[in-house]
């Protein structure tokens, strides 16, 4: 009785001691959350030469960013207003071409995804003084875009709860390499609300 | 495993840059594609908002039709178009449907097999040769000056057929009488608030201006349902009580025999009209005598009637013009006979017997019916949505219809269609171009409709009454069209099938509505089969007891029967009468109509709060509201009519599934705003109930998860992906508005198979449901949500100018669409707002105040008549 | 005072009992109800299977009854399983020597009860795949459950019920594991016996520790007994539906608890004494305490429905008024009169004790009983419903086969788990009874 009481307690307790912090390890592993995973694309479109070599805007493709819900991808003709000149016979950029020729959209694989229950507005939080790299980290950097950031309803919300740490003046919102230094006065020039950024209803509806 | 809609984020992708993005498998995180535009549109708004027409009983209301990413998605009223003044009605609403329905024809069919458009051009030339000669014509009403002429042009005889007719025969050619609403209204058989063709105008200017309303009906109407003093007799008694006021003006000699109508009654309308501020409805159900005596009377009380010419008014009668067509059958003088639209082999069932008689059939339809089974040829049309036309309203004023989406299949309009028969080869665009030339094009496309269009008034004078008709001691059959789905062309839209019948609150099928004694007479209840034997012919239908059928009579409505569920009344009907002696026995058997609400009775509750209530003292003191935003809602129990427009708008807008007749039977309809009926005392009275949005809302505190929670404007949220289907909250509502989705009942076979499939709930897969609306997973419990996506997408717009949301930027769908406003909303912590002063009225009370739910929707309670 | 008939003695006492295991009488019997009970299963995960694969819908709960009869069949379920704890924990402090005759029995019928009502609340979810939802775990949406909510409550309340009864049946199980493990004919008998027995030797040092530990979660079941069934009755009353929102629900549900109890407790103990020869043990003397527990209870589930009628009336609102007469008059008023009739009436007849004593009597009004108190509960969550605030949305509840299918196959799974513990598990408490026929030997 005894030999079997003691067995099982050492069991329990290890299970809980090892376990729990293990589980939560997991959950918050690279792995799970698919972090610095960046996905095969159909061209291999490098942010980093065209934002920082070239020195193109965010909003040059993503054009709708300061508009609409969602930021928008370039079309196949935006590309091409470079590129039909600029290495126009060069075999990486087959996909693009074809994709014009057939009227058949590229298939870009998606990185930064929520699922279909969170209703986001890009144009708000660019509004609002929030940079682009804030959630898509330095994009600029990158030579294929990975994801950086959870992305779950607890990294949202720890900005909702209190933005003032993220804002960042309106002329820098689109500097990707603009220093995070905190501005706390940011919050009342950018009249950000004070009730309310935490109702359920403003996600999701 | 992940729940919401396939669809949301298509249209936010499309929108602004393009991408369509797709479920790729279960992963722990969702991934998906993205896919632009290959070629970016120039546009790059994302909602866009179109004026057009849409027809209801073939004349036009002007509409605005809100489009994303290329595709219509909610239509409401326009509110500077004079047939509509920015109200709908449920045919507008739940034309969507229509349009994209899965089981429209998508490509000729010759003897039902597919076959080309230019095969049925070379076979009608075949017959005709080079020629008009043979060549005829049937269809509807046609208020479309472009068709009309393209039908002259073509050099066709044109018959027309339409089995309801809202004209007038008051004088001695068809006409459309109109007339401003006066302070005080006597209305025989005439319905302005529900049937008429203008019902939307007549709603408003009834709702601004409350007049005296005084009713004697032959079977419960919406405008009965307003009025001060209802009568419900038959209707020779309907006539007879006209005829009896006309006699105390002296317009009329005095009806023989005994009269029903109540003296009281009838002293009390005299003495209204003797105030001098009177006008006399007559409905287009009267007899040709009595609606001429009405105008007599009204030209004697000098109330401003305006006559104008009926909108294909070329044509004498409603019936002479089939006459002529069945004795041209008869005759084998046909070649060719193309039918437009309408159904008419189901409408007028011995039409079937001479359609063989003609070379070669062809019918223009965009479903399949009875009529087309019988034609050699089925030619798909074009919807009003996605074609180019023009159309006029009652009153002449002509419109242009525009559409909002290329055609979704192998369809043309009619304009286009006898295009092609004269060898004309342009599309409706060019067609209606040619046709409008010199008309100012962009100011009426933009407007919606030609300024100065209407048609002038003319000095026709009516025809001799004569006597008043004898009183028939028989049980007379009243035959009306139906609430829902009119004549039977809309039996396919399962918006309007599962739209309850004001009154009856029936759906998706049909009964013999029959009074309390009547009832009690032949020993039925409801659900119980009655026999009803008019000539020849018989029909049985369940019957269905309704308190303000007058007793003595029953009536049933048309267009029902075979697919559209219910029972087909037509071959009851003999020569589009409106009423008929009938014999009625009780037979074997039982099949219970569907209803939404079984119970009429207050029981004593003060749910209609007529009296002023009490000051309320709440004993747990008051939630300190947000400063800036309070949303509520108020609505007026006196402007509502009942007419169930805000119950498919919100539908519409709100992405709510119907969910067929079976599960309705179960009562587990999901319309979020549902309009209640009570009887009270000689009243009726209809009852919008949405969510209330309680301050204090017995739903929060029980559900487990917290799935729905209030917001700081006040808002009872919903959070669909949090809700794990306890049930609990709807339990906890008192005023039971949450519904819950037992099946998968968008069909998509994500979780399980939906119930077996309704008559037609065709919806294309990913079609146009509302971007900014989830589509909800079963399982999962869903409400009104005062339209909280609007209310977001005002306040992200209203922040990115760092200004407040100004008192009518936020308009509900129940709100925008109610034709007599009765629905107000906005932000109460805005003192100048009119929510905030609907609230402050002496009418306004809270519906179960006493449970202290503190609700944010409001009512303002229907007052009892005083003088 | 004498409750074991004969002359027993530990060894007679163990003999009796474990022979039951050893040497199965009615081995025919027990396998052809086995056989059915198994069938039962079987369409028990059919209906579960069908409901997960297609909907709550199946059922036949609408707007405005959004629970039907998986909820009324909780809370019978539930009900049940509270006479198990009351006589194990309550009457064990309260020294009634009558209990060791049937708290083995009682705790494993708590059990099993507990086990078929755990599954309503899981499958009547709309969305059961995600019922953990309900379970405060550490997350990242930062979201925990609402703790206002009685069903919350619920969560915690059954499992601690079903966490404690298994721990105090086991507890009690272990010293009659070993003596089976001790009598066992065959090798894999004594194995599995012997695991299960955790080594005990009947030492006095084992027996100290046992009672003492046996004493500790008898004080634990002891407020479980109260406040299960409170919070279960919480479900209701915490919410404004007219016949639900009454103060004496908690009371009236724990009384009506263990009644219902009880009468599962007469219904099924009566064949098992008969089948196996357990009149020493249970004897009529037996029979009449647990009669009297029914009397009383009886009389104070009668209490409640008077105290429901009163406070509706008192009341004067309208929507209450109505509720209550509705019972009277309304669709579902037949099955108001068998509950009545089954609750308050019959069992009226254990005033005399000639029918406290009577097999048939008591057989026939325990299984009235059950029926009666299932139609209270039927009434209170179905036909409260059906009446609400608003007459417009008065509608009815049918309930269809999937319905009827689910409880049936809980039933079949009860009788299914209880056929199994009768030939495996010592039906009776053999340490108990060894103890207590010692003393009365003495006396």
């Amino acid at each position: 009785m005894d030999q079997w009481l003691g067995v099982m307690v050492m069991t329990a307790l290890l299970l809980l001691l090892v376990g729990l912090p293990a589980l939560w390890i997991y959950a918050h592993s690279d792995y799970v959350q698919r972090s610095r995973l960046a996905p095969e694309q159909p061209i291999q479109f490098s942010h980093r030469h065209h934002v920082a070599e070239v020195g193109l805007d965010c909003r040059y493709c993503h054009s709708a960013v300061e508009t609409g819900a969602s930021a928008g991808m370039p079309s196949s003709s935006l590309c091409l207003t470079c590129h039909s000149q600029l290495y126009a016979d060069n075999d990486l950029f087959e996909p693009l071409r074809r994709s014009y020729a057939e009227g058949q959209p590229i298939r870009w694989q998606r990185v930064y995804r929520l699922p279909d229950y969170v209703y986001f507005n890009h144009s708000i939080h660019v509004a609002k003084g929030f940079g682009c790299v804030e959630c898509h980290g330095r994009v600029d950097q990158m030579a294929l875009v990975q994801l950086n950031q959870p992305l779950t309803m607890e990294w949202c919300l720890d900005c909702h709860n209190d933005p003032g740490p993220h804002l960042r003046p309106q002329d820098k919102i689109l500097d990707p390499g603009w220093e995070k230094v905190a501005h706390p006065e940011l919050k009342e020039y950018y009249q950000i609300r004070k009730q309310g950024l935490t109702d359920c209803s403003v996600c999701h509806r | 495993m992940l729940t919401g809609a396939l669809g949301r984020r298509t249209f936010l992708q499309l929108l602004s840059g393009g991408a369509l993005a797709l479920m790729a498998g279960c992963s722990p995180r969702p991934r998906g594609e993205l896919l632009p535009y290959v070629v970016a549109p120039e546009a790059g708004e994302e909602q866009q908002i179109f004026a057009t027409a849409l027809p209801y009983l073939g004349m036009a209301r002007g509409m605005l039709v809100e489009s994303v990413a290329g595709r219509p998605i909610k239509i409401d009223g326009n509110p500077s178009h004079p047939a509509s003044l920015g109200g709908s009605d449920i045919y507008a609403q739940a034309a969507l449907f229509d349009l994209f329905d899965e089981k429209r024809l998508r490509m000729p069919l010759r003897s039902g097999r597919p076959a080309a458009f230019r095969q049925m051009l070379d076979e009608v030339k075949g017959w005709l040769g080079a020629g008009a000669e043979g060549l005829h014509i049937l269809t509807r009403t046609v208020a479309s000056p472009a068709l009309q002429a393209a039908i002259s042009a073509l050099g066709a005889r044109w018959h027309r057929y339409d089995p309801i007719w809202p004209v007038s025969l008051a004088c001695r050619r068809p006409a459309h009488l109109r007339a401003p609403l006066q302070p005080c209204l006597v209305a025989f058989d005439a319905d302005p608030l529900g049937m008429h063709p203008e019902h939307l105008r007549l709603a408003r200017e009834w709702s601004a201006l409350r007049p005296r309303l005084y009713v004697l009906e032959s079977t419960p109407t919406l405008t009965g349902g307003r009025a001060r003093q209802r009568h419900g007799l038959p209707p020779v008694e309907v006539e007879r009580g006209l005829w009896a006021l006309a006699a105390r003006f002296g317009m009329a000699p005095a009806p023989e025999g005994e009269v029903r109508v109540e003296p009281a009654w009838l002293d009390r309308v005299e003495a209204e009209l003797k105030r001098g501020d009177g006008l006399l409805l007559a409905g287009e159900t009267l007899s040709p005598q009595a609606q001429a005596l009405a105008l007599r009377l009204n030209r004697r009380l000098n109330a401003p009637v305006d006559v104008l010419p009926a909108l294909d008014q070329h044509l004498l009668s409603p019936n002479e013009s089939l006459h002529e067509l069945e004795g041209a059958l008869q005759a084998g003088e046909v070649k060719v006979l193309l039918i437009l639209e309408g159904n008419p082999v189901y409408e007028r069932p011995q039409f079937a017997n001479y359609l063989s008689r003609a070379g070669l059939t062809l019918h223009h339809s965009r479903v399949a019916n009875e009529t087309s089974q019988l034609c050699h040829w089925v030619l798909p049309a074009s919807h009003e949505l996605e074609s180019w036309g023009d159309l006029r309203a009652y009153d002449g004023l002509l419109s242009l219809v525009q559409p909002l989406i290329q055609p979704l299949h192998q369809s043309t309009s009619g304009l286009e269609l006898l295009a092609r028969l004269k060898g004309d080869e342009r599309d409706g665009y060019a067609l209606i171009r040619d046709f409008w030339r010199g008309r100012p094009w962009d100011e009426s496309l933009r407007r919606g409709f030609l300024e100065g269009s209407h048609s002038r008034p003319l000095e026709w004078s009516e025809r001799e009454p004569g006597a008043a008709p004898a009183p028939v001691p028989e049980t007379v059959l009243i035959f009306r069209p139906d609430a829902g789905v009119v004549d039977g062309q809309l039996a396919g839209n399962a918006w309007l099938q599962e739209c309850p019948r004001p009154f009856s609150k029936l759906v998706w099928g049909n009964a013999v509505q029959l009074g309390r004694a009547t009832a009690e007479s032949l020993g039925v209840a409801n659900g119980d089969l009655l026999e009803l034997k008019v000539g020849q012919q018989s029909c049985t239908l369940p019957a269905w007891v309704e308190a303000w059928q007058p007793e003595g009579t029953l009536a049933v409505h048309f267009g029902f029967g075979g697919e559209r569920g219910g029972y087909d009344v037509y071959p009851l009907r003999a020569e589009d009468a409106w009423q008929a002696a009938v014999g009625v026995r009780k037979v074997e058997g039982r099949v219970l109509p569907i209803s939404t609400q079984a119970h009429h009775q207050l029981d004593g509750r003060a749910i209609l709060q007529t009296e002023a209530a009490a000051v309320e003292v709440d004993l747990y003191g008051e939630k300190a509201p947000s400063e800036s935003e309070a949303w509520g809602m108020v609505i007026d129990l006196e402007a509502c009519i009942g007419c169930n427009a805000c119950t498919v708008a919100c539908q519409v807008e709100n992405n709510i599934p119907t969910v067929g007749p079976a599960e309705a039977a179960r009562g587990r309809e999901l319309h979020w705003i549902r309009v209640d009926r009570y009887d009270h005392g000689e009243r009726v009275d209809f009852q919008p109930v949405p969510c209330q949005h309680c301050e204090n809302a017995p739903c929060e505190k029980v559900c487990p998860v917290g799935a729905t929670m209030h917001s700081h404007d006040g808002l009872n949220q919903m959070v669909y992906n949090r809700c794990v289907g306890t049930r609990y909250c709807a339990n906890n509502c008192p005023y039971k508005v949450r519904r819950f989705n037992f099946f998968d009942y968008w069909g998509r076979g994500s979780k399980g198979e939906a119930p077996s499939p309704p008559l037609n709930l065709g919806w294309f897969e990913g079609e146009p449901k509302n971007p900014e609306v989830t589509v909800r997973d079963r399982g999962v419990m869903e409400k009104c949500t005062y339209c909280v996506q609007r209310i977001s997408a005002a306040r992200i717009g209203a922040d990115k100018e760092n200004r407040a949301i100004a008192d009518g930027e936020v308009v509900t769908a129940c709100q925008a669409a109610c034709p007599s406003q009765a629905i107000v909303f906005g932000n109460l912590a805005d003192s100048g707002s009119r929510v905030a002063r609907a609230r402050s009225d002496r009418r306004n009370f809270a519906l179960l105040g006493e449970l202290n739910t503190k609700p944010r929707t409001t009512y303002l309670s229907r007052p009892n008549e005083v003088d | 005072m004498k409750w074991i008939e004969g002359r027993h003695t530990p060894e007679t006492v163990s003999a009796r009992i474990a022979g039951v295991i050893l040497q199965p009488p009615h081995q025919r019997l027990w396998w052809q109800l086995l056989g059915l009970s198994a069938l039962g299963v079987l369409w028990l995960v059919v209906s579960i299977g069908v409901l997960l694969y297609r909907g709550i819908g199946v059922w036949g709960v609408n707007r405005p009854v959004g629970w039907g009869l998986a909820i009324v069949n909780f809370v019978w379920w539930i009900g049940i399983g509270h006479a198990g704890t009351l006589i194990s924990a309550i009457l064990l402090l309260a020294r009634q020597e009558w209990r060791t005759s049937i708290n083995r029995f009682a705790e494993a019928m708590t059990l099993f009860a507990v086990c078929c009502a755990g599954l309503f609340p899981l499958l009547h979810l709309g969305r059961p795949w995600y019922f953990y939802w309900l379970a405060p775990y550490p997350n990242r949406m930062l979201l925990w459950p609402n703790w206002r909510s009685p069903l919350i409550w619920d969560f915690f309340a059954v499992s601690t019920y079903l966490t404690v009864s298994l721990l105090f049946w086991y507890l009690g199980l272990v010293p009659d594991l070993a003596v089976m493990r001790d009598r066992a004919t065959s090798l894999w008998q004594r194995r599995i016996y012997g695991f299960f027995a955790l080594g005990w030797r009947g030492s006095s040092r084992h027996w100290s520790v046992h009672q003492r530990a046996y004493l500790l979660l008898a004080c634990l079941a002891t407020p479980l007994v109260v406040s299960v069934h409170s919070i279960v009755s919480l479900d209701f009353a915490a919410a404004l539906v007219p016949g639900w929102h009454s103060t004496i629900f908690p009371p009236f549900f724990v009384a009506g608890a263990i009644f219902s109890g009880f009468a599962m407790v007469v219904t099924l103990v009566i064949p098992l004494r008969y089948l196996f020869s357990l009149q020493d043990f249970i004897t009529e003397r037996h029979l009449d305490a647990m009669a009297k527990m029914l009397l009383l209870t009886s009389i104070l589930v009668s209490y409640g429905y008077l105290c429901e009628g009163f406070c509706a009336w008192y009341s004067g609102l309208r929507p209450e008024i109505s509720t209550a007469l509705d019972r009277f008059q309304g669709v579902y008023a037949p099955i108001y009169w068998v509950l009545l009739l089954g609750n308050s009436l019959a069992p009226l007849c254990f005033f005399w004790p000639a029918a406290r004593r009577n097999i048939r009597v008591l057989l026939v009004v325990s299984v009235l009983i059950n029926i009666g108190m299932w139609t209270e509960r039927f009434i209170i969550v179905v036909q409260s419903l059906s009446h609400e605030f608003l007459p417009a949305a008065w509608r009815l509840y049918t309930p269809t086969i999937w319905d009827w299918g689910l409880y049936a196959g809980t039933l079949a799974l009860f009788s299914f788990l209880m056929l199994l513990f009768v030939r495996f598990l010592p039906v009776l408490s053999i340490s108990e009874l060894s103890k207590q026929a010692v003393e009365e030997s003495h006396e």
